[in-house]
């Protein structure tokens, strides 16, 4: 998309841009497969690469050949060692401190029990809500490992119920967080449940549907004005007509499935582009310099910078913590919100409303759309998946 | 720890029942051809898709479970007669484990066409989604109890069929011995091709029983074939109740090792950690193969 966007405008410094795709999922192959993309495309920049071993092999490559790389998605390791690795999205040690301040200074817990999946994202992120707690809370009442893909983890779920947490942070990503999340409210673990950004993934809602009510979540502070407005409209229009958009799978609800990688990966090419044009030349050195000293660069889904930020796009000041409630995601965990710009937000979530008109793909669906949209509005007890809002659940024990 | 271990023998229990249910379907076509049906889970997956995909069209639930059953003993038959009796008869004696082994690969790789790799919620929870709270503390979702109580259910049935009627005898018969049952006058092909749809139509019951727990994927196949033919080896690869017995042992023990995991002191936790759980049961798996290779529910010198 992002591609086609640029080479409508001409493309860069009069070439045509190309996206060289490589399937690098088997990270125990990385670091072929990437020397295989350099042999082969030359490329200026990479999206994707991780930076834990094995993938780090695929980081030396791109070093060795002064390749910047853009990180999305991947919270793990430090890239500080790195100097041609940039990440846009936050990391694990961002996500931990944000998430220990909130639960400890806005809801006042303490007792916090820690369960993550037994892979290098759970370990990861265990580990850096060891750091972030030693100084505020102490050690987790219980933290518990489990392998990714457990079937059943109400076993699991009872031994964090026996450590009386009054929170758990479930440091997982889609159907891992989903069970541990629906074993918890299960065998009755009656806290508050929180965990990083992965839990916006779809899977996450759409595997385990309410059960997500009030659960908390690390995420990127995106005003709600900046979700309507023209530019990332546009973009889900265009989106829609190439991938099509649609409400979560499995879920009675209207709710998007965002695609927020997709989204994330629009804006990294887009970044690479204006490096490119500020540093007046395609050799890979120059454009990693130049992406290096990118300031308040407007992308659709938020603004980014480098300079001065260790090559982190998303520092503790552009997070907030946000919660799920009804399998939309709302911004009013944190004190000082305005509840009434929420409520809007929240109903425009249920009803898709800021969704162009080309979101249903049925003949009738701008019929239906404007039906339920007009229901949810103004009759929303007449609407069988919408319930009205309702704040946060006060923390445990707390009236 | 009464409620940890309440609840591993609880989900080792309603676990164990779903692998029994995989496990027999596995048996029964084991039993039959003396091959191994390496796709059975693989027809699971379809099964429980097609129950997925009938619920988007709002299909009622009893007639979209009823539609993958059928479906399931369709493909079953299919299986039979389009890729394992082509290659029990292809030259080199292991042609069918190749056979199935793609034709596994292929189902997979449609699936993942069609339904990326990403996991749905299950169209159905039977049993209604309710729990019960036990006096120790631990909870037993009511899933779970139709799970087990399918499970005995249809081992019964199976036993019931294998030994009063026809069709079982004439199983019995082709297992025995294929020959000797077309000698006497059994068409053994019809035999095979009716054990298989009743393996996948087992199969499919376990995979929609199981689906709210492990969610529905194209992944979700292979490894209960793996679970089932485990429970089919340690209960005993045949037509008995044995099979029931190594479903409940493997789920029992993957669930006692998961809480000795969680009640041990932290330091000690390597030691069933998840690779180590995995390590022991496969560890079990040779012992019964060395010790008791008939399984261990089936009496010394008895034939399974």
């Amino acid at each position: 998309m992002a591609a086609a966007e640029i080479n409508r405008r001409g493309g860069l410094l009069g070439r045509p841009v190309e996206i060289a795709f490589r399937d690098a999922s088997d990270r125990s192959r990385s670091g072929t497969v990437v020397r295989d993309l350099v042999a082969r495309a030359h490329p200026v920049a990479v999206i994707g690469t991780g930076t834990l071993a094995p993938a780090a092999s695929a980081s030396s490559v791109l070093v060795r050949e002064k390749i910047a790389s853009l990180v999305v998605g991947d919270l793990t390791g430090s890239i500080a060692k790195n100097p041609f690795m940039f990440r846009m999205t936050p990391s694990s040690s961002s996500v931990a401190r944000v998430l220990i301040d909130w639960i400890v200074d806005e809801r006042k817990i303490g007792r916090i029990a820690v369960l993550s999946t037994a892979d290098p994202f759970g370990r990861d992120g265990a580990s850096a809500l060891s750091s972030a707690m030693a100084s505020k809370a102490g050690e987790p009442v219980s933290r518990i490992e489990f392998p990714p893909g457990t079937i059943d983890l109400a076993t699991a779920a009872q031994a964090v119920k026996a450590a009386g947490p009054d929170a758990v942070i479930v440091w997982a990503a889609g159907e891992d967080a989903a069970r541990a999340t629906i074993a918890l409210r299960d065998v009755g673990v009656d806290a508050q449940i929180a965990g990083p950004p992965s839990l916006f993934e779809g899977s996450f809602r759409s595997l385990a549907g309410t059960r997500t009510d009030d659960v908390a979540l690390v995420f990127p502070r995106i005003e709600p004005p900046r979700w309507f407005g023209q530019r990332m409209r546009d973009w889900f229009a265009d989106y829609n007509a190439r991938y099509s958009l649609k409400p979560l799978p499995g879920q009675n609800t209207l709710v998007t499935e965002i695609p927020m990688d997709a989204l994330y990966a629009y804006d990294a090419v887009m970044l690479i582009s204006e490096a490119v044009v500020k540093a007046g030349s395609d050799r890979s050195d120059r454009v990693a310099g130049a992406l290096g000293n990118i300031t308040g660069s407007e992308g659709v889904l938020r603004d980014y910078s480098f300079k001065g930020r260790s090559r982190e796009a998303t520092v503790e000041a552009d997070l907030t913590v946000a919660r799920f409630f009804n399998l939309a995601v709302l911004y009013d965990a944190v004190a000082g919100t305005d509840l009434d710009e929420q409520v809007a937000f929240y109903k425009v979530q249920v009803s898709a409303y800021f969704v162009p008109d080309e979101y249903l793909d049925h003949p009738t669906g701008k019929e239906v759309f404007d039906k339920v949209l007009e229901d949810v509005l103004t009759d929303p007890e007449s609407v069988g998946f919408f319930r009205a809002y309702q704040p946060p659940r006060p923390p445990p024990g707390r009236l | 720890m009464i409620a940890v271990l309440q609840q591993a023998l609880i989900a080792g229990i309603g676990i164990g029942a779903v692998y029994a249910l995989v496990a027999y379907g596995i048996s029964i076509v084991w039993s039959v051809s003396r091959t191994l049906n390496l796709a059975h889970g693989d027809i699971l997956m379809v099964c429980v898709f097609i129950s997925l995909v009938a619920s988007f069209l709002r299909v009622p639930g009893p007639v979209a479970i009823a539609i993958a059953i059928a479906a399931g003993a369709a493909i079953g038959a299919g299986v039979n007669k389009l890729v394992f009796r082509p290659l029990r008869e292809a030259p080199g004696s292991m042609a069918w484990l190749l056979g199935v082994v793609i034709f596994a690969a292929l189902i997979r790789s449609v699936g993942i066409w069609l339904f990326e790799s990403r996991s749905y919620p299950a169209p159905f929870t039977i049993g209604g989604g309710g729990r019960i709270d036990l006096p120790g503390g631990a909870v037993v979702a009511t899933s779970y109890l139709w799970l087990v109580l399918a499970a005995m259910v249809l081992a019964v049935g199976v036993e019931l069929l294998m030994s009063k009627t026809s069709f079982g005898l004439a199983i019995k018969a082709v297992a025995h011995s294929r020959e000797s049952a077309e000698l006497l006058g059994v068409n053994s092909e019809r035999v095979m091709t009716a054990a298989f749809a009743l393996a996948a139509a087992l199969g499919a019951v376990g995979g929609i029983l199981i689906a709210p727990v492990t969610f529905v994927s194209v992944s979700m196949g292979w490894m209960l074939t793996l679970k089932g033919f485990t429970a089919a080896v340690i209960g005993g690869l045949g037509l008995g109740r044995g099979v029931l017995l190594g479903g409940i042992l493997l789920g029992l023990m993957e669930q006692a090792l998961a809480a000795a995991e969680l009640l041990v002191p932290e330091s000690s936790r390597v030691l069933f950690s998840a690779g180590a759980r995995d390590v022991l049961v496969f560890l079990v798996l040779i012992a019964v193969l060395v010790v008791r290779p008939e399984g261990l529910a089936v009496s010394k010198g008895v034939r399974s």
